[in-house]
């Protein structure tokens, strides 16, 4: 079958590899119909997660048809159409059991990356690198599912394929940003990032009873998609203060939630003197990731605010205000996305009308154009946002 | 996984019972002459030189050393090892430790000890009822081939060659020492074995609805590069590898792997591959 695979730093090729095979008893097999690029496979091209090996398929945002199953395979037959989470649960362990299938026991087969790295071990992912498992990803004709009657859901009908597959990752990882922030009726959120994420978030957050969403990017299309799609009012982080800006529209409090939807490559955007001074230290590794949101968000939430953070970061940050965030009271969330807990509900939002992702697929393209599919969408070129591919054609 | 393995003899987590630091003693008293022989003795000639000196002063402080001195040889007359290890006797171990041949001069004088500890969401009794069947340790030790169980307490553990250049797989025999159901489980080598090891299997309820907790113990008389050497891991990736593996069975049914999953990498761009 042909697959995108990673070969290095902005190395990305579209090879001829084995197709999966059937491994476990729990396993589907699926027949990849639509699989979307997302803003964290940036941190792999980009070379900032090092667990990287030359020829991992890479991809975790998926809709198929099972071709295959196990025989353990209970609730999911050939022929379902289906989406999956794209962090892997097994379904048993003690954090699935509690909806928190993020952080499952069991279903990284390398554990000891993110041991030495983190104290414990987080989940597997589909093409995230091989502390996260090293699982092979879904930008392929077919990939294999493991504990796939927990991890896999069947679409409802009515629910298109284009709305349905964002249910795999950006829309669970909007919702649960905006669900563990515990958002309460007069709240109002903001969100940095206009990504497919930053989207839901906002959207989330709005069904969640929040009385403001405020969106903040720089690029034009995403802050015109937040306006249009999510109903969130918007800052240009380019061109504005952002703690002015937010303080400001809030009578001086600061947002009440503050969500991250950017993580560890962000850009302060203002200061350039903050931002030369990240990427000299990450460029040198004395720190992994960027944190520029993170303090923007600090400074920026009202006292006693929530912090909600689901943009991914990967290792160590430097000069974090940690004295603003414990004398200002903020509670903070975060972690990957727990999509098992959320899909059901997700489709029920999509069925009603109160939600619609498909707007988030501003590009549908072969596999084979994947290298320069994501080259546009790290340029943010053409009005991207994101790139899904259709392996069958 | 909530696993943490602690090598060497220190460590924050508990011994796992009397028993194994029990065995611990018993193996050294074992080995001749003795450690545990040499404590007694060390006790009661250093409680004289305390005693001695203590009467020579004057004082409240010399009376304190005097009946330090006088403590400190009853301990070591009774047997009570007031320099750590507990009396057991070794009774209970037939014929451990004894007459191991080359083994023996290989002994670490202190063993190398190793625990790992793991959650496992399930019931006390379905996890020490896998693990009691030693028939089904190699599916959590892959350095095993297989384990014959000779009898009620016997069982022969077959290990896999490290390296293809060895010539004959370490294998060894064990004995059960306690089998207390759905709490504890110990056992030993018995006869002679390049790898000499005591081990226990512990497990006791996690608060709330978190199921039970499980601590592998594994205790070597011979050095941790020794056991590697030979099995392919070191006693810490052992235990930490059986228990991840027993947690995942008892859950799941099945091992989390990527083995055979496709990749590229190998057969250059599809463009070259499919002209």
């Amino acid at each position: 079958m042909k697959a995108l695979c990673w070969n290095g730093t902005n190395d990305l090729r579209v090879e001829r590899v084995p197709d999966p095979v059937l491994v476990n008893p729990h396993d589907v097999i699926v027949k990849v119909a639509l699989s979307s690029v997302c803003g964290s496979d940036l941190h792999l091209i980009d070379g900032y997660v090092p667990t990287m090996r030359p020829g991992d398929i890479i991809g975790h945002e998926f809709l198929g048809e099972i071709v295959e199953k196990g025989p353990e395979v209970r609730y999911l037959n050939r022929g379902d159409r289906v989406i999956t989470v794209s962090i892997i649960g097994c379904g048993h362990c003690g954090h699935c059991q509690h909806g928190e299938s993020s952080l499952c026991d069991n279903s990284n087969p390398n554990p000891d990356y993110a041991r030495t790295a983190y104290g414990h071990c987080g989940a597997g992912i589909f093409g995230y690198s091989h502390a996260f498992g090293g699982y092979a990803g879904s930008h392929a004709e077919y990939i294999r599912v493991p504990y796939a009657d927990f991890n896999a859901f069947r679409v409802p009908d009515g629910v298109s394929d284009e709305k349905a597959v964002f249910v795999s990752d950006a829309v669970p990882t909007g919702y649960m940003a905006a669900d563990m922030a515990g958002i309460r009726p007069g709240d109002v959120v903001a969100v940095w990032g206009c990504g497919g994420v930053g989207q839901m978030a906002m959207r989330s957050a709005t069904l969640l009873g929040a009385e403001r969403v405020i969106g903040i990017d720089r690029f034009p299309d995403r802050l015109r998609a937040a306006q249009m799609k999510a109903g969130a009012e918007t800052l240009d982080y380019s061109r504005v203060d952002i703690f002015d800006a937010l303080q400001a529209m809030t009578g001086g409090r600061g947002p009440d939630v503050c969500i991250d939807a950017v993580g560890m490559e962000a850009d302060s955007g203002s200061n350039a003197v903050e931002d030369l001074y990240d990427r000299a230290k990450q460029a040198v590794g004395l720190q992994t990731d960027r944190p520029a949101v993170l303090r923007q968000m600090i400074e920026s939430c009202r006292k006693g605010g929530t912090l909600s953070i689901v943009g991914v970061y990967g290792g160590l940050i430097d000069k974090f205000p940690m004295g603003a965030a414990m004398n200002k009271g903020l509670t903070f969330r975060m972690g990957q996305q727990n999509g098992q807990r959320y899909a059901e509900r997700l489709f029920e939002h999509i069925r009603n009308g109160e939600l619609d992702p498909s707007y988030l697929m501003t590009h549908r393209l072969p596999l084979d154009d994947g290298p320069q599919a994501y080259r546009m969408f790290k340029e943010k070129a053409d009005d991207c946002l994101r790139v899904v591919f259709a392996p069958q054609g | 996984m909530a696993s943490n393995s602690l090598t060497g003899r220190g460590g924050r987590w508990p011994q796992p019972d009397s028993l194994l630091s029990g065995l611990g003693s018993g193996l050294a008293g074992a080995g001749s002459g003795d450690a545990a022989t040499g404590g007694r003795w060390l006790a009661m000639v250093g409680g004289t030189a305390l005693g001695v000196l203590g009467l020579q002063r004057p004082g409240w402080g010399g009376a304190m050393m005097a009946l330090g001195g006088a403590g400190l040889f009853a301990a070591g007359a009774l047997g009570l090892r007031p320099f750590g290890e507990r009396s057991l006797g070794t009774a209970q171990i037939p014929g451990a430790w004894r007459h191991q041949g080359p083994a023996t001069r290989r002994r670490s004088l202190t063993p190398e000890r190793t625990q790992a500890v793991v959650t496992i969401a399930s019931d006390a009794g379905t996890i020490f009822r896998f693990w009691r069947n030693f028939a089904n340790l190699p599916k959590l030790m892959p350095q095993l081939e297989r384990v014959d169980v000779l009898s009620a307490t016997e069982s022969r553990w077959i290990g896999k060659s490290a390296t293809p250049s060895a010539t004959e797989a370490p294998n060894w025999r064990c004995v059960l020492d306690r089998v207390d159901e759905d709490r504890l489980l110990t056992w030993h080598t018995v006869g002679e074995t390049a790898l000499p090891h005591r081990a226990s299997l512990m497990l006791s309820p996690a608060p709330g609805d978190r199921g039970t907790e499980v601590r592998l113990t594994l205790v070597y008389r011979v050095p941790a590069t020794e056991v590697a050497a030979l099995l392919g891991t070191s006693p810490a990736g052992q235990a930490e590898e059986a228990l991840r593996r027993l947690k995942q069975r008892v859950e799941t049914g099945e091992l989390s792997t990527i083995e055979r999953q496709p990749r590229g990498g190998t057969s250059g761009p599809f463009r070259e591959a499919t002209e």
